[in-house]
């Protein structure tokens, strides 16, 4: 391929005087060249090449993005842009709405329009912006790790003869455009084929849609709707393809305001506490390879069958108490993504015997495209016969996560030529003789569709910082287009020769009323296969060494491909408090068994794969059993991520990658005598009898409702009262609905510019988090209790730590806020250590200095970058109320409830944290401050906290003990 | 007055020499290693310092929930082994307690230099040193001043003004001795220098009604900077309500301690100079028994600020301190500081209800080593333990020095040795002028006209 230089003689001859690079008189000596003028010329030189660079960087775009608010159609300083865009995980696309300042994208919120946010966010897409600043990205295409020029390369593959042994291998999609397109490159290579792979696998959802229905389809829940939820190991208020829309729905279900209210009530069997399990009622420790015989018996008692299935008393009684609550209440079962498809099949099975199918559970055609179509094991099958010339990878990353039986990197290096893409660097990437940059989605056009099926747009925040290309245009090449432009094929498929509606798209974000509706199909499922589901399965080995594996999609990395991001990296996770890698966490039966406890490392065997990784010991998790999150151990990514955690994807059996049995694959645990000591942020998980995050069930709740009655109201004291003046904030937050999913975390890091300090600032407890998770667990017997109790400064009127600095640098303001003046700030850190909640942060080193230039354009301009030595913590971001008072004072008008959201509550998907004034009677956060059961933490100390809590109300089955 | 305080009836002269003689005679072998060692500490030291003013403090073991650790346990500590230099040359001497005369210069040169490491740490922890003056009243043009209501700006007082007084106390005690040596002096040089710092001392009998004038009114000043300067410091965990802290004995608790462990570092020092410079005639048995004995006095008072707050902590009732100090002391992370502490300041001064272990130095002198070690433990006790365990289990952290920090506390042992050295090639270490008038008294007395 020739590269030829731009020939600058066939450059048109423009007229002069139109160009402005060239303003009339510039090429004429000045007339009188005296001192000033040299100077004036200099001067006016200096600026002319500042004004040129700054052309240069600020170069308008030359497509047209429309922000979300009409007001000012032009950029003002200042004042920041918000546009609609989409983010696609695995091919389900949740909308957006991204915050610009001066065409830098700094935060991302839900889009309220979109199905799948109500304007909500989890931790993935409100970490995802710092990974287009990500100062590793490649800065152009390679060839064998040389530059190479990107246009020459799209244009000679769009000049290519049909290709034999053409494959794709991409995540999961669902783009309408890119549907289009895969059609095409089918017309223009016949012989080409599409390859779907994630190392979060989802077909057996649809083989089990397929095998009870008779086609893949896409189950749509109501959790809103469901009196009783079971969830076979289904983690759907965290990890689950629409868990942001359907914590909001559980929630709705789950808001008591008065104890009379009704609420769900929640069964898990899970082997490991995940979020979900964290908020349910009657959670069950279980195996992955022994919820099928849950469901089935579910199943069998529901159909009044004999149950034959051999369960334990305890699964007995809660298979029992579950059918009983299902056949009375309107009812739902969810199965977990990484259960195989005979789970999925009795789940609805068990929702069609209980007449949920039409009420509560609905299905659809699913959003992804060819959603049982060939997978990572047809290609290798492929590779191995020969049969694949050219293999182009988008995204995907086997070489990392592909099990150790495939050896996917060996068969990477059979195929003549390989083409990789991706936004940063891989495992794979690195291994692909072609690499192209890829395009991050905030500087991406295209389109995709939510989980219900709703179509999203996707619109650029940014021109491409580096040379990169969309999916869409990279297929569109390889469809034969030279020069692919994914803007024109959307203004194709969508603006119908209507700009004003193309803008009003652009705007809103989603198509309205593209979802599909759903539907319930008939049953077919014959006699024969029906039994084969209901049968109980074999029994499984017995005996000290037959222990299973369940491997979890991390919660902070996802697979792995989030891992070159800093924040999510620090996130703590929602359970077990670590940060900075992976454990094998284990209960505290088989810990004790294998005589080993938290920080010690273990030795994982399952075939020939061994990892080794530190325990961490989780009350509540399911005996002779390991979980291992996978996306850590990454070896070839950027520095972030390298070397974060272990690597268990090759301890995967290739028949079932979500777990691993003793008798399947030899799967052995055997202490090292090493230790390691893992990044946690919480050590303590008991409340050691301190009352700090009361819970109540509801029966005791409804008998007492007043039961933290001794945890508010106002201590008799001879200081004033500090409640006077307006507006007066305050934040409510419910513990009752909080999932510990930890959106608000990442929210706020990337609102208020946290730093990040390393695993081994954490070990150091140095985490900079204004906002923490602090996750009690109470052992009640049989069953382990979980609170998540989100923890920021509680803007106390009676405030610890304001009478103890000598300098006045954390002051109360007039409007009830605890502020902290930076400046004024020495750092005797006397503040800290009187702040019985412990949520102010010190900067022991100067941790923004060394922040890479390009992250720091993710700053937030309106939140000031603290430096060393100064002191810093929650200010119920303070700067969105600022910016509330100025367009209210602006508008001569008072500020409006809900008009001040903080970072925190906007993103929280169930809505547990509630922000506002107190004069705003009937704002929800007012309302719950009135109910009986709130409370303030540590009420005893008088530090009388604008913060109040609502107190966890469980909903057991009285019969299950 | 007891004869007991001095051994012989030496003249005049031969007290001068004896006393004075310690500041010009060559300094041996030894002397140099002495200096070698200490004066590479200090340097030690001062790179440490830099290094933690160049990079910030988390190279230090401080962390969120113990935000306070060495820095102030080295500060609470070396201020109170001042204490006991001010105690016995101001409150003694108002008390006219003979027994203080041949002790009270070197508890005073301690003080100082104590205080001096002390007043290291204060500035030193802070996230931003150079903003250290902000702690003080001065006229700044933003009209800001220090917050009274915090115990910082207090201390930041408290403590220069012990520092400036116990100054100008020492100095003037030094005076008389000074205008001798002026006039002993072997060299011109060593006369002119002294003969500088003597301030034109003439000896007359008005010169010396105004000196004992002057020595009783800073005396009298300097009695209640004893009692006020920890009182002042222990506010600065009184005031706070992290439990183990928010404790009313904290005041008397704190200036018992500071005392006792005053007394312990100045038998600690005053044991091995008596050997070295043969000291045995004027800081006699009587001197170490009189010290050993205060130090059993503090030490109960000390032992009564355990007992309550193990109480106290039991009777309020709060979960949280009663947690603090029945369990995390005793059982916690730092477990073995908390026994350390109990054993050296409870147990070890019982000891001293023996009279042997008051007059015997290779008795006194390693218990002495070790009461210092159990109030070093005792502060760490207090700031460290109480924080590691305070109101929210999900915030307990457990805390670990780093090397700077040990290298930062061993650098201030360093530099105190090396200042102490100074002061012993210096000055006289003994107050010639009174332990003349003592012997005088003393003398006067046997001889039947007492």
């Amino acid at each position: 391929m020739t590269h030829r230089p731009r020939d600058l003689r066939v450059l048109p001859a423009g007229d002069p005087a139109e160009d402005p690079e060239f303003p009339p008189g510039v090429d004429e000596p000045p007339s009188e060249l005296d001192r000033r003028a040299v100077m004036k010329l200099l001067a006016a030189g200096a600026g002319l090449a500042g004004l040129g660079s700054i052309a240069a960087c600020m170069e308008a775009p030359s497509k047209r993005i429309m922000p979300r608010v009409v007001e000012p159609p032009e950029l003002t300083p200042g004042v920041p842009l918000e546009y609609a865009t989409s983010m696609v995980l695995d091919g389900f696309a949740t909308g957006l709405v991204v915050t610009a300042h001066e065409a830098r994208p700094t935060k991302v919120e839900g889009n309220p329009d979109h199905p799948a946010s109500l304007g909500a966010t989890n931790q993935l897409h409100q970490a995802s912006i710092l990974e287009l600043y990500d100062p590793d990205r490649p800065r152009g295409a390679l060839e064998a790790g040389v530059p190479t020029s990107l246009e020459a390369l799209l244009r000679s593959i769009a000049r290519r003869a049909p290709m034999p042994g053409l494959w794709f291998l991409l995540h999961p999609q669902s783009s309408p455009l890119g549907a289009d397109l895969i059609d095409r490159v089918r017309a223009r290579h016949p012989t080409a084929r599409f390859a779907w792979y994630s190392a979060v696998d989802r077909r057996s959802v649809y083989q089990g849609a397929r095998r009870v229905f008779g086609r893949p389809l896409e189950p749509q829940y109501r959790f809103d709707l469901a009196d009783v939820i079971v969830s076979l190991d289904a983690d759907f208020l965290a990890a689950m393809a629409n868990s942001v829309r359907w914590s909001r729905d559980f929630a709705n279900r789950r808001r008591l305001r008065t104890p009379e209210d009704r609420m769900s009530r929640l069964y898990v069997a899970e082997p490991c506490p995940s979020p979900t399990g964290s908020l349910a009622d009657a959670a069950l420790p279980a195996r992955p390879a022994e919820i099928r015989t849950l469901a089935a018996a579910i199943l069998a008692r529901l159909e009044g069958r004999a149950d034959d299935h051999a369960l334990s008393p305890r699964h007995e009684r809660w298979t029992a108490a579950a059918a009983a609550d299902l056949r009375a209440g309107r009812g739902l079962v969810v199965a977990g993504d990484r259960q195989p498809a005979e789970v999925h099949a009795l789940a609805h099975l068990i929702n069609a015997a209980i007449g949920a199918n039409g009420t509560t559970v609905a299905f659809t055609a699913p959003a992804v495209i060819d959603p049982l179509g060939p997978g990572l094991s047809e290609l290798a099958e492929e590779i191995r016969r020969g049969g694949v010339q050219t293999l182009v990878i988008v995204e995907a990353n086997p070489v990392y996560s592909a099990p150790a039986a495939l050896d996917f990197a060996a068969l990477l290096a059979r195929v003549p030529e390989t083409i990789c893409s991706a936004v940063t660097h891989h495992e794979t990437s690195r291994r692909c003789r072609w690499f192209i940059p890829l395009a991050h989605y905030l500087e991406s056009w295209g389109d995709a569709r939510a989980y219900d099926g709703t179509i999203s747009m996707i619109q650029p925040l940014i021109r491409p910082m580096y040379q990169s290309a969309t999916l869409p245009e990279l297929l569109a090449a390889f469809a034969g287009t030279e020069q692919p432009d994914t803007h024109r094929m959307l203004l194709d498929r969508y603006e119908h020769g209507d700009p004003l509606a193309w803008q009003r798209l652009l705007q809103r974000g989603v198509v309205t009323g593209s979802a599909p509706r759903g539907f319930v199909p008939p049953i077919q499922l014959t006699a024969g296969d029906r039994q084969a589901l209901v049968a109980p399965t074999p029994a499984e080995p017995t005996g000290d060494a037959a222990i299973e594996l369940a491997f979890a999609p991390s919660h902070a990395v996802y697979d792995g491909r989030f891992a070159g991001i800093s924040w999510l990296q620090e996130m703590p996770k929602p359970i077990d408090k670590i940060t900075w890698g992976n454990a094998a966490l284990l209960s505290p039966a088989t810990a004790e068994a294998l005589g080993v406890g938290d920080d010690d490392v273990v030795r994982i065997t399952a075939g020939k794969a061994q990892v080794e990784l530190p325990v961490f010991v989780v009350p509540g998790h399911a005996d002779r059993c390991a979980t291992l999150e996978l996306g850590y151990g990454r070896w070839a990514a950027t520095p972030t991520a390298e070397g974060v955690g272990a690597n268990v994807y090759p301890l995967r059996p290739l028949a079932t990658p979500a777990y691993a049995t003793g008798a399947q694959a030899g799967v052995r645990i055997e202490p090292t005598g090493r230790r390691s000591r893992l990044a946690r942020t919480q050590e303590h998980f008991t409340q050691y009898g301190r009352d700090l995050a009361p819970t109540a069930d509801l029966e005791t709740y409804r008998a007492q409702p007043d039961f933290t009655a001794h945890l508010w109201g106002d201590q008799p004291t001879w200081l004033p009262d500090k409640r006077h003046g307006t507006p007066q904030w305050a934040m409510t937050i419910d513990t009752m609905i909080c999932s510990g999913c930890s959106a608000c975390v990442v929210a706020c890091q990337a609102e208020n510019n946290v730093p990040v300090v390393g695993a081994d600032g954490v070990r150091r407890n140095r985490e900079m988090h204004w906002l923490r998770i602090d996750t009690y667990r109470e052992d009640r017997g049989d069953r382990v209790e979980y609170v998540h109790q989100p923890m920021l400064c509680q803007h106390c009127e009676m405030a610890p730590c304001e009478y103890v600095c000598p300098v006045y640098a954390t002051q109360h303001s007039p409007d009830g806020l605890n502020e902290m003046i930076y400046n004024r700030c020495i750092g005797t850190r006397f503040c800290s250590n009187n702040c019985p909640y412990k949520v102010r942060r010190f900067n022991f080193f100067d941790y923004t200095e060394p922040t890479p230039a390009p992250l720091r354009l993710q700053y937030n301009p309106n939140v000031t970058v603290r430096a060393r030595g100064v002191m810093e913590k929650c200010t119920y971001c303070v700067q969105r109320i600022r910016s509330a008072e100025i367009r209210a004072r602006k508008a001569n008008r008072e500020i409006q409830p809900g008009e001040v959201v903080t970072a925190c509550q906007q993103a929280c998907p169930t809505g547990a944290i509630q922000f506002g004034q107190l004069q705003h009677e009937g704002t929800e956060m007012v309302e719950r401050r009135k109910q009986a059961r709130h409370y303030a933490v540590l009420h005893d100390l008088d530090t009388r906290p604008r913060t109040a809590y609502l107190a966890k109300i469980s909903n057991p089955n009285p019969r299950l003990p | 007055m007891s004869s007991r305080l001095l051994i012989g009836r030496p003249s005049d002269a031969e007290l001068g020499e004896q006393l004075l003689g310690t500041t010009w005679r060559p300094g041996g072998r030894g002397w140099r290693i002495a200096f070698l060692i200490t004066g590479g500490l200090t340097v030690l030291l001062i790179s440490l310092i830099t290094y933690t003013i160049g990079t910030g403090i988390g190279v230090w073991g401080t962390m969120i929930p113990v935000a306070w650790a060495f820095a102030i346990i080295n500060f609470v500590w070396w201020i109170g082994i001042g204490h006991a230099g001010t105690f016995i040359s101001a409150i003694l001497y108002l008390f006219e307690q003979g027994w203080r005369t041949s002790i009270n210069r070197l508890a005073e040169a301690m003080t100082l230099f104590a205080v001096l490491q002390a007043a290291i740490f204060p500035v030193l922890h802070l996230g931003r040193p150079w903003f250290a003056y902000w702690l003080f009243p001065y006229p700044s043009q933003m009209e800001v001043w220090p917050q009274v209501k915090s115990a910082l700006p207090w201390d930041a007082a408290a403590v220069s003004t012990y520092f400036t007084v116990s100054l100008l106390f020492w100095y003037l005690g030094l005076i008389p001795d000074l205008a001798s040596l002026r006039d002993h002096a072997p060299t011109r040089r060593r006369r002119f220098i002294y003969g500088l710092f003597a301030f034109g001392w003439n000896g007359k009998a008005t010169t010396w009604r105004h000196y004992r004038a002057g020595y009783l009114l800073l005396a009298g000043l300097a009695t209640p900077l004893v009692l006020s300067v920890h009182s002042v410091v222990s506010s600065d965990f009184a005031i706070a309500l992290v439990p183990g802290w928010h404790s009313t004995i904290f005041p008397p608790y704190f200036v018992a301690g500071a005392i006792f462990s005053g007394f312990a570092m100045v038998l600690t020092l005053l044991i091995p100079v008596r050997a070295v410079f043969k000291l045995h005639n004027v800081i006699t048995e009587k001197h170490l028994e009189n010290c050993a004995k205060l130090t059993l006095v503090t030490g109960l008072i000390v032992a009564y600020g355990y007992i309550l707050e193990w109480f106290l902590a039991w009777y309020s009732g709060e979960t949280a301190e009663w947690y603090e100090v029945w369990v995390a002391r005793p059982t916690g992370p730092g477990l073995v500081l908390f026994y350390l502490a109990m054993s050296c300041n409870v147990l070890v001064p019982q000891l001293f209800w023996w009279k042997r272990a008051r007059t015997k130095v290779w008795l006194l002198w390693p218990l002495s080593l070790l009461i210092n070690l159990g109030m070093w433990s005792e502060r760490f006790m207090i700031i460290v333990q109480s924080l590691e365990r305070e109101y929210l289990p999900s915030m307990w952290g457990d805390y670990l020095p780093t090397w700077v920090d040990l290298g930062i506390l061993l650098g201030t042992l360093g530099f105190f040795t090396f200042l102490f050295l100074l002061f012993l090639r210096l000055v006289p270490i003994i107050s010639l002028s009174e332990m003349r008038d003592m012997k005088h008294e003393i003398v006067h007395r046997e001889r039947g006209h007492g």
